[in-house]
Formats: structure tokens, C-alpha cells, sequence
């Protein structure tokens, strides 16, 4: 058994050698004599990089590219000079919606190519070429915005609608003129940011777990029983539950399940809903922003500016707080007529209340607690190890649905 | 006995639509029926992957509803009982009437012209002779 372990350890030895030595041979390979580069970046009018940037190099007055290249994701290029080395070096820089440009080598620099050294241009702007494609496409988002805004299409649909609209723009307008080009299908592919598909989706996952245990109508219950009747407290722990709820799922979900227990509430204590209802809105915007996760548009913002969770937390969470005291003195004031007015109705509709502000379903509210929980500090800490929110989303409902199992049909119809 | 169909969808609005068929049940010694329909067209608009789980949590508040409107009669000594649908409003409402055939139908008729009202003035009133015309009840137009 020994001899066999000291076998295998000499092969790892001899498989990692000739790897390693094969890796010599690639750099060996790798290293190129004497060649001469231009480099240099490109950026936008707002000092952004430019990617996909096509560059041509021209000997003056010829129409062939004798060399060509492409910018990186973060504006730079390495455009590689053929030998020997012509009198007059010119470069065309083009790239769809933006103005090409010709740059022709000054002779400081076609000299210090002669004496055999690459050189770096200085930055270049590239500008912005407002041309036919650039209609089309801002009229179709304003359509798209129409669309949405009038409830005239579903959501989905208008956005799909729009989206497939400008492809066919692209592929069917651009063999009659080259302005109406947009973008090709892989790089529109390439604008979906998955980081924010799998951040919702796996958190849509939870909440269909966490919705369906009663929680919710038990924290409402739990607000109208520590007020002990007095309206002011009723109103601020509503608020308080559903803004720390908003701050974790959706406002729009977290509302909807806030909405009817709420107005309950507000029935057996003969107050108009709307009471309780429109501070809870204010307090699910105020609260859900101070989060990554709290509201889609964060979870964009986060993804396309690469702010963390803890980025969100620690500099929105003080003015937040500020803005909720504010709300919680607004809405006492503004509703302070009618909260005065409130008085249980019946007894029959209190005990109503009692019956419905239970937990349906403490087992899985107690696996949903410690999966919750440990996302959460997933989403704190996470980030020192480069660990991306969508990554904990889905480990969470992956977690979620192995340890509860639910139907899968019914986790597959709860996300949007 | 055929009864009163009183349709109400909660909140302050709906009292004097309740109250209405409260002293109309007095009068008449009819039972009152009083119903709430689910509808959930407004979540096509935002979450539709929550429509199972959100109809419930709707049918259950109606069920609320219905006991405050319910526990109201019991206590002007009226006997009434409440009935959930789920479904269009209007479709409802006329299908209740045709499985009750009622003496009565109570509307709410709205005090104003508002982007929310379900039905306008004039298409309240083609609704009210809809209901005539199905199972020869009186609609009586409360105002809100």
C-alpha cells in the first residue's frame, strides 16, 4: 500500500514538472523579438473607455490597412507596426456611433519607431455620433416607457417588443444604410446583466418560501397587540416592520402582503385603511433603499457602479433612519384626526385577527430564519472574499428548496 | 325569501352602501347578502407570479369585510350572511343575481366621477337595468 502511495506521489511529481516545464516552453514561445508597438486608450467624451474600437493602421495615401486592432473593455489597445517601417503612418479609428477619426504619426514618433522603440499616443476622445440609429433607438425606449406607464402591454412584453424591434432595425436596416445599425445580437446579449437576473430570482425563491408561513400576519398582529391600543405605536411599528421587510424583499411584494392583513387592522378599529396604509408605502420607499437588495433599481445601480452591499448599508442607513423619524411625525400629524377617532368594533372581528395572526408554518419559518440569516451575513461579509450577492441569492434558494422542499412547480411560478 | 344583495369592497365608502341595505332589510324583514368579489386584474400589471398566494390573502381580507358588514347587521338585528366570488366585478355580481333571484340589489354609487370608480354615472345605471333585466330586482343606488 506504501509502495503504491510513493508511486503515485512520484507521477504527481513528474506530471507537475512537465507542466510546469511545458509552461516555460509556452512563455519561452510567447516572448516576441524586437517588436514595435502603438499604444494608447481611447476614451468617450465623459472620460469613459471605449471597448470594440477598431483601429487601422494606413501608410498615408493607400487604401489597404497594413495592420489592425481592437480596444479592450477598458479603452487600450496594442496595434502591432509590420516592418519595414513606411515614410507616412496614419491610424482610422471607428466604431458604430461615434464620429471616426484619422490621427496621422507625427514624425517624432515615426523616428522613435525607426530607432526600433514602441511608443504610447496620448489619450484620445472619441464623439458621440447622434445619427439615425440614435432616434430610433431613444423613440423606442420612450415607446417602451409609454407602454409600460399606460398599462397598455404587460411589462414583459413591451420591453420584449421593444427589444426585438430594435434587433430588426439593426439586421434589416443596416444592408440599406449603415446609421441604422444599433447593435448585434451578441452584444445585445451581452447588456443583460445576469448578476441582477440571479440576485432577484434567487430571492424571489425566499420570499415565495418565507410568504407562505404566516410571518407576515403574525408581525402585524404582534404590532396591534404591543400597541396596547395606543394608535401612535400601532402606526410606527407598522411602519417599522414593513420598511425593515422592504429593506430585504421588494416593495412592491412586500406591499402586497402587508396590504390586506393591514387592512384588517384597520377594519377591527374602525379606521379608514388608507390610514395605515399610505405611511406603510412611505416607510417601504424610505426603508427599502437603504439596500442592495431592498428594490430592483439598488440591485441595477450596484451591479452596473460595483457598490457593495455594506456600500449601501453604511452610507444610506443614517439619513435613512433620519427620514423614517421624519415620516413616523409626518404621518402621526397628517392622520392624527382619524387615529384618534379609532376604537375597536367588535369583538368578533378582534377575535378574527387573533385567529389569522399566527404562524401557519413554524418549521419552515425556522429553516427560512437560519437560511435568511446566514445570507444576510453572506451579503455582509461576502463581499471581503469578492463573493457577488447573486452568488448568495441563489446559494440561499438552493439551500432553501433542498432543506424544504416545495413544490418546484409552485417555486417555478413564483418568480416573475 | 328571496333577499337583498348588498355588494360592497370595504372601507368607509362602502357604510352608507351597508347601512342602506341594513334599513332596507328592516323594512322588508329580508335577508341580507352581502358580497365581496376578488378581483385580480391590478396584479397584471405588477406581480403575477403572486396570484395564487395573493388571492387567497384577498379572499380572506373579503371574508373580514364581510364579517364587520355582517357583525353590523346582527346588531340592527338583521339576519345577513356574506359571499366571496372571485372574478370580474360586474360578471359576478349579475351571476349572484341570477343563482339568488333578489328583491333587491344595493349598489354604491360613487359621490364623484373618478379615475377609480369601477363603473361611471351613466354605466352604473346601464348595470342597475342589466340586473332588472337578468332577475327582475330593484337596484337601489346608494351614494357613497
Amino acid at each position: 500500500m506504501k509502495r503504491l502511495g510513493l508511486i503515485c506521489l512520484i507521477l504527481l511529481f513528474i506530471a507537475s514538472g512537465s507542466v510546469l516545464l511545458s509552461r516555460e516552453r509556452v512563455s519561452a514561445a510567447q516572448e516576441l523579438p524586437n517588436q514595435l508597438w502603438i499604444l494608447g486608450t481611447i476614451q468617450d467624451s465623459h472620460g469613459q473607455p471605449v471597448k470594440d474600437v477598431n483601429i487601422h493602421l494606413f501608410i498615408e495615401s493607400t487604401p489597404d490597412a497594413i495592420g489592425e486592432t481592437k480596444t479592450q473593455t477598458d479603452g487600450r489597445f496594442a496595434l502591432q507596426v509590420p516592418e519595414p517601417l513606411p515614410d507616412q503612418l496614419s491610424l482610422r479609428l471607428d466604431r458604430p456611433h461615434f464620429q471616426q477619426i484619422k490621427i496621422s504619426l507625427k514624425e517624432k514618433d515615426l523616428s522613435t519607431l525607426n530607432s526600433g522603440n514602441s511608443f504610447a499616443l496620448p489619450t484620445i476622445t472619441l464623439e458621440r455620433e447622434i445619427n439615425s440609429s440614435f432616434w430610433v433607438a431613444g423613440i423606442v425606449f420612450v415607446l417602451v416607457l409609454a407602454l409600460i406607464a399606460t398599462g397598455f402591454l404587460h411589462n414583459t412584453l413591451a420591453a420584449f417588443a421593444g427589444a426585438s424591434f430594435l434587433l430588426a432595425i439593426s439586421y434589416l436596416g443596416t444592408p440599406i444604410t449603415n446609421t441604422l445599425h444599433i447593435f448585434e445580437f451578441p452584444q445585445a446579449i451581452s447588456y443583460i446583466d445576469w448578476n441582477v437576473i440571479y440576485l432577484i430570482m434567487g430571492m424571489m425563491m425566499v420570499i415565495a418560501v418565507i410568504e407562505n408561513t404566516g410571518i407576515f400576519h403574525w408581525l402585524a398582529y404582534f404590532a396591534y397587540r404591543i400597541s396596547g391600543g395606543r394608535m401612535w405605536i400601532l402606526l410606527s411599528v407598522l411602519m417599522l416592520i414593513t420598511g425593515i421587510a422592504s429593506a430585504f424583499l421588494d416593495n412592491v411584494t412586500t406591499m402586497l402582503l402587508m396590504t390586506p392583513i393591514t387592512v384588517q387592522i384597520a377594519l377591527a378599529l374602525n379606521v379608514s385603511p388608507l390610514v395605515l396604509l399610505i405611511p406603510e408605502v412611505f416607510a417601504s420607499n424610505v426603508i427599502g433603499v437603504s439596500t442592495l437588495i431592498g428594490t430592483p433599481t439598488n440591485i441595477l445601480i450596484g451591479s452596473f457602479g460595483n457598490i457593495t452591499f455594506n456600500n449601501f448599508l453604511t452610507n444610506l442607513s443614517p439619513g435613512v433612519f433620519l427620514a423614517f423619524i421624519g415620516l413616523i411625525i409626518y404621518s402621526w400629524l397628517t392622520y392624527r384626526k382619524e387615529l384618534s377617532e379609532a376604537k375597536i368594533r367588535s369583538p368578533a372581528l378582534l377575535e378574527k385577527l387573533e385567529e389569522r395572526g399566527k404562524i401557519t408554518n413554524p418549521e419552515n419559518l425556522k429553516k427560512a430564519g437560519w437560511i435568511g440569516g446566514g445570507m444576510m451575513l453572506l451579503f455582509v461579509f461576502g463581499e471581503t472574499i469578492h463573493l457577488l450577492p447573486s452568488v448568495t441569492a441563489l446559494i440561499g434558494a438552493s439551500a432553501l428548496l433542498i432543506w424544504i422542499r416545495p413544490d418546484i412547480d409552485d417555486m417555478i411560478g413564483a418568480v416573475d | 325569501m328571496p333577499g337583498i344583495i348588498c355588494a360592497i369592497r370595504g372601507g368607509p365608502s362602502s357604510q352608507p352602501t351597508i347601512t342602506t341595505s341594513i334599513n332596507l332589510a328592516h323594512k322588508t324583514g329580508e335577508t341580507i347578502h352581502f358580497l365581496y368579489v376578488v378581483n385580480l386584474d391590478f396584479l397584471t400589471h405588477s406581480s403575477s407570479s403572486k396570484t395564487n398566494h395573493i388571492s387567497q390573502e384577498i379572499k380572506e381580507m373579503g371574508e373580514f369585510i364581510l364579517l364587520g358588514a355582517q357583525e353590523q347587521a346582527a346588531e340592527n338585528g338583521v339576519s345577513s350572511e356574506g359571499v366571496t366570488r372571485e372574478g370580474q366585478v360586474v360578471d359576478e355580481i349579475i351571476s349572484y343575481c341570477e343563482e339568488l333571484y333578489p328583491s333587491y340589489v344595493v349598489l354604491g354609487r360613487p359621490q364623484e366621477e373618478q379615475e377609480n370608480n369601477l363603473l361611471s354615472t351613466d354605466q352604473l345605471q346601464l348595470f342597475a337595468d342589466r340586473i332588472t333585466e337578468v332577475c327582475s330586482a330593484s337596484v337601489i343606488l346608494s351614494s357613497e
